[in-house]
């Protein structure tokens, strides 16, 4: 019997084409974010609502994540963004290939921000790296303010939360006491911000928190 | 659920390994899985003995070691479990500190006999 150390990362093939990925953002300056929540949270509609503002001052293209159907893509080509859809045909997230492969669809020159709306998915999402500068949640107030406890990996990954739905404050049980005590204890560098994408309220501050973002080639700025 | 399209690397990595090391058999695969990672080892193991049909890894046993998410407090440097605490401390209430385990996901090694074991056996 004989016994061989390997010690070789199950994710490598991810993460190989991820660095290289990375490197090319890099090289082209483009900061990127990886869009992620449970279906129906309201990823499109909140790129639905910023993109117009983005767009008129950086040049945006998005790459939309589902397992079927080109509707999401078809919403955001309204708007006159380019966009790549991805139909991963049953797979629960986006991966690194995936990208690669929807970048061939994209023009990357002069391209400012890149933004990959990942399949509707809590938690497999999480595992997988993009090559984004940084991963966004969003999570609706419809869903429950236990969610970030029970679906933790993903609040500890990302550097920016959006609680969306907060027009349906009055209606719902969700305690902001308790999201942002548990939130916090997960991960107490998370930016947090609440919004509304049917009322269009703070917004503003999350398109704020994204140009510092691009600004600063992808860093955040906590000054 | 993604445990096959990580099985399917698992098994890439574990012939390739087994090939270069002139393994004709595989036996024992051994796995570390950090809990961020959130592999669920039972859909892993589902995954492998599907995909490994057939290859020099079929019939090997899986060893999954899963590691605690392990937070390092920033302060008092006290080590506690993310999954109880999330970042604060129970030692000194800090808020903050760093993950310092929890994110691994790798082979660790793998057993088996190699062609010369298995001709000296017979021979």
């Amino acid at each position: 019997m004989t016994q061989v150390k390997i010690e070789k990362s199950i994710l490598q093939a991810n993460e190989d084409i991820a660095r290289e990925l990375r490197s090319k953002f890099k090289d082209e300056n483009i900061t990127v974010i990886n869009l992620i929540s449970s279906p129906g949270a309201g990823k499109t509609t909140i790129l639905e609502k910023t993109l117009p503002e983005l767009s008129s001052k950086y040049k945006v293209a998005v790459i939309e994540g589902d397992v079927l159907t080109s509707r999401d893509a078809e919403r955001i080509a309204k708007l006159q963004v380019p966009v790549v859809q991805i139909e991963t045909k049953g797979a629960c997230h986006l991966d690194a290939k995936m990208i690669k492969k929807a970048l061939e669809e994209l023009d990357l020159e002069g391209l400012d921000l890149l933004i990959i709306e990942n399949v509707g998915n809590l938690v497999c999402p999480a595992t997988f790296d993009l090559a984004e500068d940084a991963k966004v949640v969003i999570l609706s107030v419809a869903e429950g303010s236990d969610k970030p406890a029970k679906y933790p990996t993903i609040f500890t990954r990302a550097k920016a939360c959006l609680l969306n739905k907060i027009d349906l404050l009055p209606y719902s049980n969700f305690s902001l006491e308790d999201y942002y005590r548990d939130v916090k204890q997960i991960n107490p560098k998370l930016q947090t911000f609440e919004v509304s994408a049917f009322t269009g309220e703070g917004l503003e501050t999350f398109v704020e928190w994204l140009e510092g973002l691009v600004a600063n080639g992808g860093q955040e700025n906590r000054n | 659920m993604h445990e096959l399209a990580l099985a399917q690397s698992l098994v890439e990595i574990v012939c390739e390994a087994a090939q270069a090391n002139n393994f004709c058999k595989v036996t024992t695969i051994a796995v570390v899985s950090g809990e961020l990672v959130g592999v669920v080892p039972d859909a892993l193991e589902f995954g492998f003995e599907v995909l490994s049909q057939d290859t020099l890894a079929q019939g090997a046993k899986l060893e999954i070691r899963q590691l605690a998410a392990t937070i390092k407090c920033s302060s008092c440097g006290f080590e506690y479990p993310w999954q109880t605490y999330g970042y604060l401390c129970p030692q000194c209430s800090k808020l903050g500190g760093e993950m310092i385990q929890g994110n691994e996901f790798y082979v660790d090694y793998i057993e088996g006999e190699t062609k010369e074991e298995k001709e000296n056996d017979s021979g």
